[in-house]
């Protein structure tokens, strides 16, 4: 029993901070065929955020962390994206590689390096029914399901928020109506940011610190997340970031230390079993019946 | 109103519209008809932005029209796609309201959806329901009502009735012409010739290349024995003889 709420808490506390990468991750490629790969650079932003901030007080840290997020997310987009509007999927997929590389080596010169200690919150732990469980866990859970949920709710009861999935199901037609490509992409991105800056706040808080390369394998998990989710489905995309989050932090807990270095063997192979049996992903995008 | 003057458009190497030259005047029907393939819906897709033209020109209310979709859509013209591109995901209300994305007056577009579902009334019981989920012909219900809502001066209908039950084609061209009857200036494309003869006030028939073969009142045209033998086959067999070269 003990062990069940172990796990349980595990995976949806991973799981909730890799639904919101791959949310993330799928809007975009909804709204403009981009798989920004430079996303990973977002959580690093973030973490470089905490650390700079590190004898802020919490709440202006937080702000601070969302801030720088969401700043260089709309920076990325206005002056590497726009520009490319329209270009075939190949070339925004280099683009996005090259602000990857670009805002990794802008951190190593402005903030150095090396791996950089952050500030440690939350680290006290809480008895439920027996078990020790993390604040950190705990509030990341609330977080991920109120972030979600807000973005529900901004999707399903706002003009923005129809426009967003309009534009993510045929931006073409859903500039024919009038809806404004570059307010809509705008928002994807800042929407991005602030998913990302909260992850960026949680997973470096687990960590206890940021490097250079932080948000690599994040990043490289919430793709394939996507991926097996229905890249062209947000919720598919949430299901798959969640479903892969909450086996890999199961999987740290519950592998035995011989088998741990092989976690991402186990959850990639599971990966492949996935696509060979449904490569639609879990939730299909939707296409018009003729 | 609109006035398309020698209009080029390539698709790569192939020029598919190699100078196409038509009118439309405020409240008309005009049909464009034409065998498949010889560039109705490269005219329409050029006129709504979605293609860009290589050459020619139009002209919306006597100046240029450019800037592509967004731009088409803000100096009032309307377009619905040949495969009416509803968004599936959506529910029937929010494709509507979105097709009144470019207005701010939301009590009169709370009327007009109103309205549309009087012209429509099977979209009444649908709207909480996905759009991806109705059947072809109520999807063309809701692309055209979605289309109506931004109150066009202009509607461009690309094959509306393709693929349609016989009865809901009778229905759509009915629509079609009250429509006209209402104020809204449409250009229709066309592929049921026979049906676009009888609402039009003018037709325009295109030859391969997207050239003008023949143009004029469509009551002329119907009454013309080498278009009735070349699009309606309604001619005696005596009478028959290639209108396309």
């Amino acid at each position: 029993m003990t062990d069940v709420l172990e796990y349980l808490v595990a995976a949806l506390s991973g799981g909730g901070i890799y639904a919101l990468l791959t949310i993330g991750l799928a809007l975009l490629f909804s709204v403009m065929g981009l798989m920004n790969f430079a996303y990973g650079e977002l959580i690093m932003t973030g973490g470089f955020a905490m650390y700079l901030l590190r004898d802020a007080p919490w709440p202006l840290m937080i702000v601070g962390v969302l801030v720088a997020v969401v700043a260089v997310a709309l920076l990325t987009e206005r002056l590497a994206f726009r520009p490319l509007r329209g270009a075939s999927p190949l070339t925004l997929l280099i683009a996005a590689f090259a602000v990857s590389i670009m805002l990794q080596n802008a951190a190593r010169m402005t903030v150095g390096p090396r791996a950089k200690g952050v500030r440690p919150w939350l680290e006290e732990t809480i008895s439920i029914g027996g078990v020790g469980v993390q604040l950190l866990d705990l509030v990341t859970i609330a977080v991920a399901l109120a972030l979600i949920g807000g973005l529900v709710l901004l999707l399903r009861r706002t003009a923005l928020g129809v426009q967003l999935r309009a534009a993510a199901e045929d931006f073409e037609m859903a500039s024919l109506l009038g809806v404004k490509a570059n307010r809509v992409i705008a928002s994807a991105f800042a929407i991005t940011g602030v998913l990302g800056a909260v992850a960026a706040l949680m997973l470096i808080l687990k960590q206890g610190s940021v490097s250079v390369t932080v948000g690599s394998v994040p990043l490289l998990i919430a793709f394939v997340g996507a991926v097996v989710g229905g890249m062209g489905s947000l919720v598919g995309a949430a299901l798959g970031g969640f479903v892969l989050g909450a086996v890999t932090a199961v999987l740290d807990a519950a592998l035995p230390g011989e088998l741990a270095p092989f976690r991402d063997a186990f959850v990639f192979g599971l990966v492949i079993v996935m696509l060979a049996t449904r490569p639609q992903g879990l939730v299909p995008a939707p296409e018009a019946r003729v | 109103m609109l006035a398309v003057k020698d209009l080029r458009a390539r698709y790569g190497p192939i020029e598919a519209l190699q100078g196409t030259s038509l009118e439309v005047r405020e409240g008309e029907l005009v049909g464009l008809v034409g065998h498949n393939g010889v560039g109705k819906s490269t005219t329409l897709k050029a006129i709504a932005g979605v293609l860009r033209p290589s050459g020619g020109t139009i002209e919306w209310l006597g100046a240029p029209l450019r800037g592509g979709a967004a731009a088409t859509i803000r100096a009032g013209i309307a377009y619905v796609p040949e495969d009416r591109r509803i968004f599936a995901g959506l529910t029937v209300e929010e494709n509507l309201r979105l097709g009144a994305t470019t207005r701010t007056d939301a009590d009169a577009v709370a009327a007009d959806i109103e309205r549309e579902l009087e012209r429509f009334p099977p979209l009444r019981k649908l709207l909480t329901r996905r759009a991806g989920n109705l059947s072809g012909g109520e999807q063309q219900m809701l692309a055209i009502s979605r289309a109506l809502l931004s109150r066009p001066r202009l509607l461009l209908l690309d094959e509306p009735t393709l693929g349609l039950a016989p009865i809901i084609i009778d229905t759509l061209f009915e629509t079609i012409a009250r429509l006209r009857d209402e104020g809204v200036t449409v250009l229709l494309v066309e592929q049921n010739v026979a049906k676009t003869v009888r609402i039009a006030d003018r037709l325009y028939v295109m030859a391969p290349g997207g050239r003008i073969e023949r143009s004029g009142p469509a009551a002329e045209l119907e009454r013309s024995p080498e278009f009735r033998a070349g699009y309606l086959s309604l001619a005696p067999a005596h009478e028959r003889k290639a209108v396309t070269p």
